[in-house]
């Protein structure tokens, strides 16, 4: 019975839909756009809360409080100086990203990667061995008042990479073999401005060729001026 | 004797196979990128796809390096202008390739994706490192080629040499063989004595031409047997008290010398030096030998004795000698013939270490 517990869980895990993983940015330092249409406060579609906060500007918010900033934090402005301080609320559990848009022609796209996570229900030692890894998604900003987040799914390069179509560094790591993209970001790039233009996965339906559904979240501007 | 045109063998046979060449060349290369662009793993569709193409792209400025510029520069020994031709090729290629290779393949594939391979600058090493790598791989190969021709080209040599020294012993017999003739002929018309005599030394000196001469080298131990034998047998003719003076002064009887140099020598003496019953002055023969070196010296009357049957053949002798000697002993010899109204004086001297 255990047992039979351990593979349900298991296949859950497995099969549960996943978003990609990289361990470098996806987007190259030439093609960062920042676009001031995210800032401000979201709801999701399950119900999750995104607050979105412009780096540059928040760092002067702070300079101007008297923070003082070591070495390190103007390091780390002046390479994330053009993207979005992300909180993301879901479930009472919260979690920061630097999220930094990026564009491929006229497409947007946000690199996320976290910054902070609640890591009082994780073992203090599993937490050690957590990477902090980079996501990718689609902006696709339809009015003034709603944003679609579309990961890139993990299903989706597997098929390509099953298909012999793809060849783009990864490893397959950890016991449930989790994909993690090694490319350079300059590979990710060429790679993410072939993918959006491409016609794949016609065996899948339209809404669920290249973006998955199940990896979409549609965002409401919550402080939305009537 | 004609000589055989041997460039016009080797080029019948000098030419490279292109076909397997470069069969074998493309092959190894499509091997060795193909293991490169899958990182050492199983190489998948995507690999073959970018190899192939990479090596077609890879073909253009090797194909121009060596069906161009190889054989129009570098062989011709303009190294300056190869250098530069090299670079332009190399560079043109290269930075079209790094500019193209991407687009073509999008445009050619576009549901795959070609995309942990060669950074532009890599794509520019790869074009270095394999234009270079050709290049000393056809000098190799043509180095190959010219190897073999050289010992074809040899080979050939040694048996035009071989078929001109068998061809020039074979003219030494019959025309010893007719002087001989002669000789006896003249004798039985006489009905002199010493016919039986004079045959049996022919039979001898025959069967030494013949048999025991024909090998690369022989003793002067036996070369003056047959000088003595011959001297003997011409003495019959010639009936002359006296006709040959022969003085040896051999160190080494075993001092090994080419066959059938000296006997054209004494012939010739006989033919131009002796009249029958008149002659006065008789034919000095020396022949010394010490350490390395041998000497024949013969001297005879100069009686201007040719007729017109003699003109058509005289020479025959002498003149095989001198192509012998050529052939035998190059740049270890010394012919010298002297010839005053009154004496006909030939010198050979020959190195042993030849």
């Amino acid at each position: 019975m255990k047992t039979k517990g351990i593979l349900l869980i298991l296949s859950v895990l497995l099969f549960s839909s996943c978003i990609v993983k990289s361990l470098q940015p996806f987007y190259t330092k030439g093609s960062l756009s920042f676009n001031k249409a995210l800032l401000g406060n979201w709801t999701d579609h399950k119900k999750g809360q995104w607050t979105v906060e412009a780096i540059s500007a928040k760092f002067e918010e702070d300079k101007k409080a008297g923070v003082e900033f070591s070495k390190e934090d103007l390091i780390a402005h002046k390479t994330y100086k053009d993207g979005y301080l992300i909180n993301y609320v879901q479930k009472e559990k919260e979690a920061s990203f630097i999220a930094m848009p990026f564009k491929i022609e006229e497409q947007f796209f946000l690199d996320f990667i976290p910054i902070e996570i609640e890591e009082e229900e994780i073992n203090s030692l599993a937490a050690e061995h957590l990477l902090k890894t980079h996501s990718v998604s689609k902006l696709d900003i339809n009015s003034n008042n709603e944003v679609v987040f579309s990961w890139l799914s993990e299903e989706r390069l597997t098929d390509l990479y099953n298909e012999n179509k793809l060849r783009l560094k990864h490893e397959k790591i950890g016991f449930q073999e989790t994909l993690l993209l090694t490319a350079s970001s300059e590979e990710l790039y060429a790679f993410l401005t072939k993918y959006t233009k491409a016609n794949l996965f016609d065996k899948y339906d339209k809404k669920d060729a290249k973006w998955k559904s199940s990896d979409r979240l549609t965002l409401t501007k919550t402080d939305a001026k009537p | 004797m004609q000589s055989l045109n041997i460039n016009s063998l080797l080029k019948k046979s000098n030419y490279h196979r292109p076909l397997i060449f470069n069969g074998v060349l493309w092959c190894l290369a499509f091997l060795v990128l193909l293991f490169i662009f899958s990182k050492g793993k199983s190489p998948i569709t995507v690999d073959f796809i970018y190899t192939s193409v990479f090596i077609i792209l890879l073909a253009l400025p090797v194909s121009i390096n060596f069906y161009l510029l190889i054989p129009k520069s570098l062989k011709q020994e303009k190294y300056t202008v190869y250098s530069i031709y090299f670079t332009l090729n190399l560079l043109v290629f290269s930075l079209l390739s790094s500019w193209l290779l991407q687009p073509i393949l999008d445009i050619l594939f576009p549901s795959y994706f070609f995309i942990s391979y060669l950074s532009k600058p890599n794509i520019l090493l790869v074009f270095i490192i394999f234009l270079i790598a050709t290049t000393l791989l056809k000098l190799t190969e043509d180095w190959f080629y010219f190897n073999t021709n050289e010992n074809k080209l040899l080979r050939l040599k040694n048996q035009q040499i071989e078929t001109q020294l068998s061809a020039l012993r074979a003219q030494i017999n019959p025309h010893f063989l007719f002087n001989s003739l002669n000789v006896i002929y003249a004798l039985a018309l006489e009905q002199k004595e010493g016919v039986p005599k004079a045959i049996v030394q022919l039979s001898d000196i025959l069967r030494y031409v013949i048999y025991d001469s024909d090998t690369e080298r022989v003793t002067l131990k036996d070369e003056i047997t047959l000088l003595k034998n011959y001297i003997a047998f011409q003495n019959h003719r010639v009936d002359t008290p006296n006709a040959t003076h022969l003085d040896i002064d051999i160190n080494n009887e075993q001092f090994k010398i080419y066959p059938m140099l000296l006997l054209p020598l004494l012939e010739n003496s006989y033919k131009h030096g002796i009249i029958a019953g008149e002659s006065k002055t008789p034919i000095q023969i020396q022949l010394h030998q010490s350490n390395t070196v041998f000497k024949f010296t013969i001297s005879n009357a100069n009686l201007n004795t040719k007729n017109k049957i003699e003109e058509k053949y005289s020479g025959i002798g002498l003149d095989n000698l001198r192509i012998n000697l050529k052939l035998v002993y190059p740049n270890h010899h010394k012919f010298e013939v002297k010839e005053t109204t009154s004496i006909f004086k030939v010198i050979l001297e020959i190195s042993h270490n030849a």
